[in-house]
């Protein structure tokens, strides 16, 4: 078991350190892991008033699934599967746009967005751009999303900084391992 | 135990021997009377603190204003319906009621007993007691005491006419009603129910009570959810035997259900809700019509055949939904905006007074929305009953000058999605468009929804955005920004719904601050402009089955 993890170890330094595209795989990932927002320190996600995150990934593949709750009764999540190339571009079904619930903006379009990661300083950042349809009162609008996952330097804080083609203003989601 | 039961049973068949024939004449408004009684209640519903006394003078109300408005609690300052505190000295300076305050149960037993053919006695150890004796209070012209009052009521003569101590610890709520319904139900009205609901556990805040009792009606706060067991199929059976044109008033109990789940079973039925359970002085105040000569006008800047063209600009309109008496027209920043309130046609019906307070008190910048009758969900009601409750509505429109229709409905609240369930069909928009033709136009949601028509000139718009009380200023103008960047047409019509919450001062703060400065309009001018320019998609919900 302590010989597989060295190796491992010693496989996803040398990613790292060949800045290689690919992620390591889980046990050596440094965001895997079962994560959960501090809303002190986030943007407001009301009227969600918890969120998890679980990230995962296998081979150059990550993904991250969301779970949203609000209250006993609401609950959502969104899976998000990424290629970490830096030039894929994933297609991904989305059912409902969860991250402004007070303008109920819709999903629009064909139902998916289209995803596209890179790992950067590292493997200490994960970078994901996302464009997709949001469905509004006058009809479909295409809106670009720029996300950066950063791992705090002792790797128990995940800070979530997202960037929307019509929002001016940053939205930072800081979440600790659960 | 059994021996108290049967002295229970005896006195209560006893007294019901006694049962007067007197019928409310309550939702009838007439002139005002020229005094009235004044009678405080404490700011304590806690069964064990200030609830059993304040249930006592509640209860007296009932009785003393089943045929004229003769007693008006005064409420502290904190009761849920705060906009009504001006109303007592409105009735005093307009309608030259003078009041005189009784500041005891003892002065007013001593001034108002006469209504009162004796008591009944609720249990402290058993909650849903108090329930029984509100309805048995109606039945039976009694007042209603718990134990350390027994003593009070028989100084002022009174007999018990119905002892509920010990008949109902250890029961469910379902089991209490149900022995309520045997003993009563024959002899309750079938206009009005009394769901007394709210609050739940240790307290009860029965402002409807004397409504209730006034009416003769049953009271209960059976769960409207399948939980617990048993209590959803006597709460159907209830409604199944009110009269098609029956009211339900209260409010539904925190503890046992939701909100939507509540009126959609009610809607299911065709019947309206006038809530809360905390509705102050429904008694006095329906029976109190508009002063002589007064007529209610509204703040109108366009009729329905008006013709307007829009400009190439964002249309900002702000409506406080929540039906009057809990927001911010009190505060001193109204009429510095367009604002819109949900004024329905109901309350005409039910708060003449405070309706006629509030228009005198209207600035040229508040307009008064109308709607149903009561609070429905449009896609429950049934298919036959839909006509005749938009009847109604159109009938008393005019008499109000309100031209704008509001809608919410809640149906689809059971229905596990996390966003658009304030949107309605296509079924619902027809029926509106068929049965009320006359109106400006609609509006609908609560939380933001997407339901967007216009036929026949008549825009039928949804909010875009809900501003809750609590969202960050800077979140909500960023929210608004957004959206003017998601509909990137102009005009584009931004219809929000502010929470009644929020404060005037706080959303002219928001307004001030977005990036894109919108022309903040009145809701009837809102509509007239989107009936000018369809920049919007026409858009229902899926269709969705009824839920219950």
């Amino acid at each position: 078991m302590k010989t597989r993890s060295i190796v491992q170890l010693c496989a996803g330094l040398a990613l790292l350190v060949c800045g290689g595209f690919a992620a390591p795989e889980n046990s050596v990932l440094p965001l895997a892991g079962n994560w959960k927002l501090d809303p002190a320190r986030s943007s407001q996600i009301k009227p969600w008033t918890s969120e998890r995150l679980a990230i995962s990934a296998k081979g150059d593949t990550t993904k991250i699934h969301r779970f949203l709750s609000w209250g006993s009764e609401r609950k959502a999540d969104d899976l998000t599967t990424v290629r970490t190339d830096g030039v894929t571009v994933t297609s991904v079904p989305v059912t409902y746009w969860l991250d402004t619930w007070y303008n109920n903006t819709y999903i629009g379009g064909d139902g998916t967005k289209r995803v596209r990661g890179e790992w950067l300083d590292g493997g200490r950042i994960l970078k994901i751009e996302t464009t997709l349809m949001l469905k509004s009162q006058q009809g479909d609008v295409p809106v670009h999303l720029y996300d950066e996952y950063r791992l705090s330097p002792d790797g128990r804080i995940l800070t979530l900084f997202e960037l929307r083609s019509t929002r001016d203003q940053v939205l930072t989601f800081v979440f600790t391992r659960n | 135990m059994k021996t108290l039961s049967k002295l229970t049973a005896v006195l209560i068949l006893a007294a019901l021997a006694l049962v007067p024939v007197l019928r409310a004449t309550v939702l009838h408004p007439g002139p005002a009377p020229k005094e009235a009684w004044l009678v405080p209640v404490k700011d304590n519903w806690e069964i064990s603190g200030a609830l059993p006394e304040n249930a006592l003078l509640l209860s007296l109300q009932g009785l003393a204003n089943t045929d004229a408005p003769r007693v008006y609690i005064e409420y502290p300052e904190a009761w849920h319906f705060h906009d009504f505190i001006p109303l007592k000295d409105f009735y005093a300076t307009r309608y030259g009621i003078k009041f005189t305050r009784l500041t005891t149960p003892d002065a007013a037993l001593t001034n108002l007993g006469s209504f009162a053919k004796g008591y009944v006695v609720w249990d402290r150890k058993a909650r849903a007691s108090l329930n029984v004796a509100f309805t048995a209070a109606g039945i039976l012209r009694a007042v209603v005491v718990d134990e350390s009052l027994i003593s009070l009521a028989e100084k002022h003569g009174f007999k018990c006419r119905a002892d509920f101590r010990g008949l109902f610890v250890g029961q469910t709520d379902l089991q209490v009603y149900q022995w309520a319904y045997d003993r009563f139900w024959k002899d309750c009205s079938r206009d009005f129910i009394i769901w007394m609901g709210g609050v739940a556990g240790t307290q009860m805040e029965p402002g409807v009570a004397d409504f209730g009792i006034a009416t003769h009606a049953f009271f209960t706060d059976l769960s409207a959810n399948g939980k617990p067991d048993g209590e959803l199929a006597f709460h159907k059976k209830l409604l199944s035997e009110l009269k098609p044109s029956a009211w339900i008033l209260g409010w539904h109990s925190y503890a046992k259900d939701k909100e939507g789940e509540w009126v959609t079973l009610t809607s299911g039925y065709g019947l309206k809700v006038i809530g809360l359970n905390s509705l102050p002085n429904s008694s006095f105040m329906s029976q109190v019509g508009f002063s002589p000569g007064f007529k209610l006008t509204n703040s109108n800047h366009v009729t329905r055949d008006t013709k307007l063209t829009a400009a190439p600009k964002v249309y900002l309109c702000l409506v406080q939904s929540d039906s009057m008496g809990i927001g911010a027209w009190t505060e001193p920043e109204r009429g510095q905006i367009p604002y819109n309130w949900d004024v329905g046609i109901d309350g005409g019906i039910w708060y003449p007074s405070a309706i006629e307070m509030w228009a005198k008190d209207k600035t040229p910048n508040d307009y008064f929305n109308g709607g149903q009758s009561g609070y429905m969900y449009p896609a429950a009601i049934p298919e036959d009953r839909f006509p005749g409750l938009m009847k109604e509505m159109n009938d008393l429109m005019p008499q109000f000058d309100e031209h704008v229709i509001s809608i919410m409905d809640h149906t689809r609240r059971g229905v596990p999605v996390p966003i658009g369930y304030f949107d309605v069909p296509k079924r619902t928009v027809d029926q509106y468009y068929k049965y009320v033709p006359d109106a400006i136009g609609f509006i609908n949601g609560y939380a933001a929804a997407h339901t967007y028509d216009l036929r026949n000139g008549q825009a039928f718009m949804s909010y875009d955005y809900y501003l809750d009380e609590n969202r960050p200023e800077a979140d909500a103008v960023a929210d608004l920004d957004e959206l003017m960047r998601l509909n990137p047409q102009r005009p584009y019509y931004l219809l929000v719904h502010v929470r009644e919450s929020n404060s005037i001062k706080r959303v002219m703060g928001i307004v001030k601050k977005l990036a894109e400065p919108p022309e903040v309009v009145p809701v009837d001018t809102f509509l007239k402009l989107a009936a000018s320019n369809k920049t919007y998609e026409t858009h229902y919900s899926d269709e969705f089955p009824n839920t219950e």
